[in-house]
């Protein structure tokens, strides 16, 4: 490695040795402890590497073993600064582009407002460009502590802003004040929003309508919202009832499955026109089973505007046929989780779960196995409905 | 040669590498790839399939296919390729 970045700083050459006495010419070049490497023979002539310092002592060497030498190859930076000196206007466009990336980093090029969910991001750009903070304004110009406390003091919502380069990016921090929900205090009655039997009932505001061990329809009234002196109030209260929910499972003992084998066959058609020819025709004989796609590829539209050529791949993948047999058991726990599946889209998180009753269903078919789950939950029914003037 | 196998004698009593005190060459192979010589004389002859190197002891005949000198310097050379005979002529 150092052997590398030591020939690369100080240059090195591939020279190309003729004559008769090419190994005397390496002992000799070995003998002034010269450092050769990569040497190679090919078709009578001698290449090999060596530093541009030692391509300069080789004269003698040279002379002595009556040789013909060649350059034919320069490697390291001295080349390269030779190079650069005949090409000038490379050199002043490099340095052009390292000035022009110094000074064009120190503006803005981007500016992210982040973290805003409530307060209007227009308002906040506002804000931030009447200080200077845009895209194009210089980053040493903008006193960022100063606009943080600009905008926490002229935006009662703001809890915390903090601002940030990242290279010639903006970024606005902001974290809004959490506000607690206003509670909805408007005349209301508290209404059953599933059907079941009542198991507890705490009235704190309005009239109760109903007691324990009561069944209730969707949309019967629980709570009246009707205060002491007949005034319209918002119902308040803990209804809890047992809910029924019933759902059906179903599983076959057997089971056809079809699985992809890795053998396909490709069928080739052309429209050409809305004229299709038949390019390859696919036998499909000793396929028993088949999926049959059609991929259609034609040109972009402005190169398919006066002819319209398309190409219609049919792909045939062969199908293998399986048939899967289960036992009963297997084929019940099968369909009871598809029944459950099923009921626990309808009974909510928070729902306690009294009882469960799974049923067999007798079927006419002797392949198939149908259960039915039943499951009785307790829990809160109520919820509100917009106040019903009686 | 009576001196040399006094030399012998005393480098074994004292424990010091033969290599040094009776200026032998020292020949390391990696696998067949790659052949380092230390402490040779010079090359004698160099093609891509034979190369002879002069060492105190007589002359090494490297033979192989596409031999080349990877490291030429005044104390070792490094020869790259497939190395498929060694063999010393003295």
């Amino acid at each position: 490695m150092t052997h590398k970045i030591s020939s690369y700083i100080n240059g090195a050459v591939r020279i190309k040795i003729q004559g008769e006495n090419q190994e005397r010419f390496i002992n000799l070049c070995i003998a002034k402890q010269m450092q050769l490497w990569g040497v190679r023979k090919l078709e009578d002539c001698l290449f090999m590497w060596l530093s541009l310092h030692d391509f300069f002592r080789i004269r003698d060497a040279v002379r002595k073993a009556k040789v013909k030498v060649l350059v034919v190859e320069s490697y390291g930076l001295p080349f390269f600064l030779k190079r650069l000196k005949r090409r000038k206007i490379l050199l002043y466009g490099a340095i052009v582009f390292f000035i022009a990336i110094y000074i064009l980093s120190g503006y803005i090029w981007f500016v992210d407002v982040v973290g805003l969910k409530n307060i209007p991001r227009e308002k906040i750009n506002l804000m931030i460009e009447s200080s200077g903070l845009r895209v194009g304004g210089r980053q040493e110009e903008i006193d960022t502590k100063n606009l943080e406390k600009e905008i926490l003091l002229s935006v009662p919502e703001v809890a915390w802003v903090g601002i940030h380069f990242t290279g010639t990016r903006a970024v606005v921090e902001i974290v809004e004040k959490v506000t607690a929900e206003s509670e909805d205090k408007s005349p209301g009655d508290l209404i059953a929003g599933k059907a079941g039997t009542i198991t507890e009932c705490i009235n704190i505001l309005g009239e109760s309508k109903v007691k324990i061990g009561d069944k209730v329809q969707a949309g019967d009234v629980l709570i009246k919202g009707i205060g002491k002196n007949n005034e319209m109030i918002r119902a308040k209260g803990i209804v809890k009832a047992s809910v029924q929910y019933e759902s059906f499972g179903e599983a076959l003992l057997e089971e056809t499955q079809y699985n992809l084998t890795d053998r396909s066959k490709f069928g080739i058609k052309l429209n050409f026109c809305g004229q299709i020819i038949t390019l390859n025709r696919v036998d499909l004989a000793d396929f028993s089973a088949y999926e049959h796609e059609v991929i259609m590829k034609s040109v972009p539209w402005w190169r398919n505007r006066d002819f319209v050529v398309e190409t219609i791949i049919d792909v045939y993948r062969e199908l293998e046929v399986d048939t899967i047999v289960i036992d009963e058991i297997e084929a019940k726990k099968i369909a009871t989780r598809e029944a459950l599946t099923e009921n626990k889209l309808q009974i909510p998180p928070d729902a306690y779960v009294i009882a469960q009753n799974l049923t067999m269903i007798d079927t006419e078919d002797p392949n198939l196995i149908r259960v039915k789950l039943m499951i009785e939950t307790e829990e809160l029914i109520g919820m509100y409905n917009q106040y019903n003037k009686e | 040669m009576r001196r040399r196998s006094r030399l012998v004698r005393l480098a074994k009593a004292l424990e010091l590498p033969d290599d040094i005190v009776l200026d032998l060459p020292r020949i390391t192979m990696l696998g067949n790839q790659q052949l380092l010589i230390e402490n040779h004389r010079g090359i004698i002859e160099y093609t891509s399939s034979c190369i002879k190197i002069n060492l105190n002891q007589g002359c090494l005949c490297i033979r192989g296919e596409k031999l080349t000198l990877g490291q030429l310097q005044k104390e070792q050379i490094l020869i790259e390729g497939m190395v498929g005979e060694l063999k010393y002529d003295t």
